[in-house]
């Protein structure tokens, strides 16, 4: 025996609807109180608390001699005075590691710092850099002004670096590799304004170096 | 054929006149009673219409969801082309993941199998609405918060556990309390909270995993992306289960009991317990390494007692939920033991694990026991049909009860032709 399709009787149809007397400016009165428990989850979530965050100061400046850590051996030297974005001091390691990112700014000016992996030199990261930052438009209208030139450390490690231009933008992007670790610097900022912070971001660059992780475990010993 | 509906529960059958004492056709009766109770205060059987204009849920649902997805498209767009072999190794995994965990969620639900279109509408608003419409923003400002008010080294050992447990359980939970609202005579067992929640969670879980693989595909500074990717892919495949789909079904099989419906009656310790074992078991897991540094106990040996305990507790739980569900089947079943399409012993294995062990150790060899085993099956499928016709003798009925017998090897018993409810 086979189904039959039917269409739905007007009475099923009538049964679908919403009875007039469970009705509230035309909406089932019933599915409101749910709905509204929502909506306050999501007020909750993406705009009180997006606007709570945005209302408490960031304030964490950097304070002279203060390291950095960039992987689990690596740190720089921000210039005292700017505001830590990200990243943690080598006096301060959480849990989880050093991690891979630290981020300065003077208000006008921001470098990050990025580390990974990396199986190659120094010249092919700044390629695949140019070429990742191109590609996915991190900085609109990247384009690099001139020849690279060669940058070595405070520590001895040798890197490329090389300006760039964007719109409304202008900045630097050095690249170094250390065992089989990639270590990005870039930074950038309106054009005057970067120029301006030149020399703090090369004595940045320069402080690139191993940390001493004893320096860790002496805080977390205290 | 007449379209059976729950809104009119008629008996499905007439007394038999003539055939029986009165006494048998009152117990029958009163049978056949229980068994449209069962199916009413259950809500198998009944259909999910998705798209209900008046339906307050229904616009919130839509919204978010819509939300959510314009929120990943605009997250995702810079990326799509120089990490577009990532994506597609990324979408890859996340379907043959999701259609793995996906067929053993609906394998599980047993009794009550959930209309697809509310398993799609879970995993929806799982992997749009919960992630990219709530859960994305909101991790990431309470994250700068932690980080502004405690300084970066506690929020990096703290913000995970102490923001996305709550926020993400409360945003998966979100879509649930929704389909309570768009489906209130569908979704009201325990079980119903279980099953919908951890199908929330697969799509939490999937669209989470996709976001992660895009995001470590950035690493080694995007020379490497299909590799980094695919790296460990096992691993994640298979630690999701203890992840946000065992959270949110905890979280949602919670709500039911705290909340109350026509089938589950308001238990509001057992919900609070049942919500708090999802929402702690997500802090502890986030918690591991932090944990492990501030207590000196071995992270690895927090996470193996996390897995054990929290697999337990979903145990305990699934066993907790399944109980009213087998009192529901059991009532649907009833009458057609009365009928000789099953035997007592049959209906009975239904009542719990011990009860089925029992029935079918009762087996003389392998091949008995393979055949009871297949009786069991094709019952459930009976109870399938007989809530989808709300009790009523339709052509699929007709065929279960012919199956039952089939696998029996007999022949089978049926009951009078009936009028089916109008």
């Amino acid at each position: 025996m086979a189904h039959e399709a039917t269409a739905p009787t007007a009475g099923e149809r009538r049964r679908r609807r919403v009875p007039v007397e469970e009705r509230l400016a035309g909406l089932e009165r019933r599915s409101i109180v749910p709905a509204l428990v929502v909506v306050g989850i999501w007020f909750l979530w993406v705009v009180a608390v997006p606007h709570l965050d945005a209302a408490v100061d960031h304030d964490d400046p950097v304070v002279a001699g203060e390291r950095f850590a960039i992987s689990d051996d690596l740190a720089v030297t921000p210039p005292p005075g700017w505001d830590v974005i990200d990243g943690f001091r080598t006096t301060d390691i959480p849990a989880g590691g050093a991690g891979a990112r630290a981020a300065f700014t003077n208000g006008t000016v921001t470098i990050i710092v990025t580390t990974d992996t990396y199986d190659g030199t120094a010249s092919e990261l700044l390629e695949q850099i140019d070429k990742v930052t191109s590609a996915t438009g991190a900085v609109d209208g990247f384009t690099v002004t001139d020849g690279r030139s060669t940058v070595t450390t405070d520590s001895g490690l040798t890197g490329v670096a090389e300006t760039f231009t964007g719109r409304g933008v202008e900045g630097t992007v050095a690249a170094f590799v250390s065992d089989g670790t990639g270590i990005e610097v870039s930074a950038s900022g309106q054009p005057d304004q970067e120029t301006a912070a030149a020399r703090h971001i090369a004595h940045l660059i320069h402080s690139i170096g191993p940390w001493d992780t004893s320096d860790a475990d002496q805080q977390e010993a205290s | 054929m007449s379209t059976p509906t729950h809104a009119d529960p008629s008996p499905a059958y007439e007394p038999e006149d003539g055939s029986t004492t009165g006494s048998t056709t009152d117990s029958r009766t009163e049978l056949v009673r229980r068994r449209q109770d069962a199916i009413e205060v259950s809500g198998w059987g009944e259909p999910f219409r998705f798209w209900q204009p008046r339906n307050a849920c229904t616009w919130v649902f839509v919204a978010l969801v819509v939300t959510g997805l314009f929120n990943m498209v605009h997250m995702f767009t810079p990326l799509a082309g120089y990490y577009a072999p990532a994506f597609t190794a990324g979408a890859a995994i996340a379907v043959i993941s999701t259609l793995g965990w996906g067929w053993w969620f609906h394998h599980l639900d047993r009794f009550e199998r959930q209309p697809f279109n509310v398993v799609l509408a879970c995993f929806l608003w799982g992997g749009l609405g919960a992630t990219f419409g709530i859960a994305t923003s909101a991790n990431g400002a309470l994250g700068s918060l932690y980080a502004k008010l405690f300084g970066a080294a506690w929020s990096a050992d703290w913000q995970a556990g102490l923001s996305a447990p709550f926020v993400e359980e409360s945003a998966k939970a979100a879509g649930f309390i929704l389909l309570l609202g768009m489906a209130r005579r569908l979704v009201r067992t325990p079980a119903d909270g279980l099953f919908l929640g951890a199908f929330i969670g697969l799509g939490f879980q999937t669209f989470e995993d996709f976001l992660y693989a895009i995001g470590g595909a950035t690493g080694s500074f995007g020379s490497d992306q299909v590799g980094l990717v695919t790296n460990g892919i096992g691993t994640r495949i298979l630690s999701d289960v203890v992840s946000h789909p065992m959270f949110s079904a905890l979280v949602c099989a919670g709500l039911v009991y705290l909340i109350g419906t026509p089938a589950q009656p308001r238990r509001a310790g057992r919900g609070l317990l049942l919500v708090a074992a999802g929402v702690g078991f997500h802090l502890v897991l986030d918690s591991v390494l932090a944990l492990g540094a501030d207590t000196g106990i071995s992270s690895l040996f927090i996470f193996i007692v996390e897995i054990a305990v929290s697999l337990g507790v979903l145990w305990y739980a699934f066993r907790l939920t399944d109980g009213r569900e087998r009192e529901l089947a059991r009532d649907i079943l009833a009458p057609e033991v009365a009928d000789g399409v099953l035997t007592a012993e049959e209906v009975e294995a239904f009542a719990g694990h011990k009860q089925r062990r029992a029935y079918l150790k009762a087996s003389a060899d392998r091949r008995e026991r393979r055949r009871r085993k297949h009786v069991l099956a094709a019952a459930l499928d009976l109870c399938t049909d007989l809530a989808d016709a709300n009790g009523a003798s339709t052509a699929d009925v007709v065929a279960s009860r012919a199956d039952v017998a089939r696998v029996r090897g007999g022949a089978v018993a049926q009951p009078e032709p009936t009028t089916t409810p109008a």
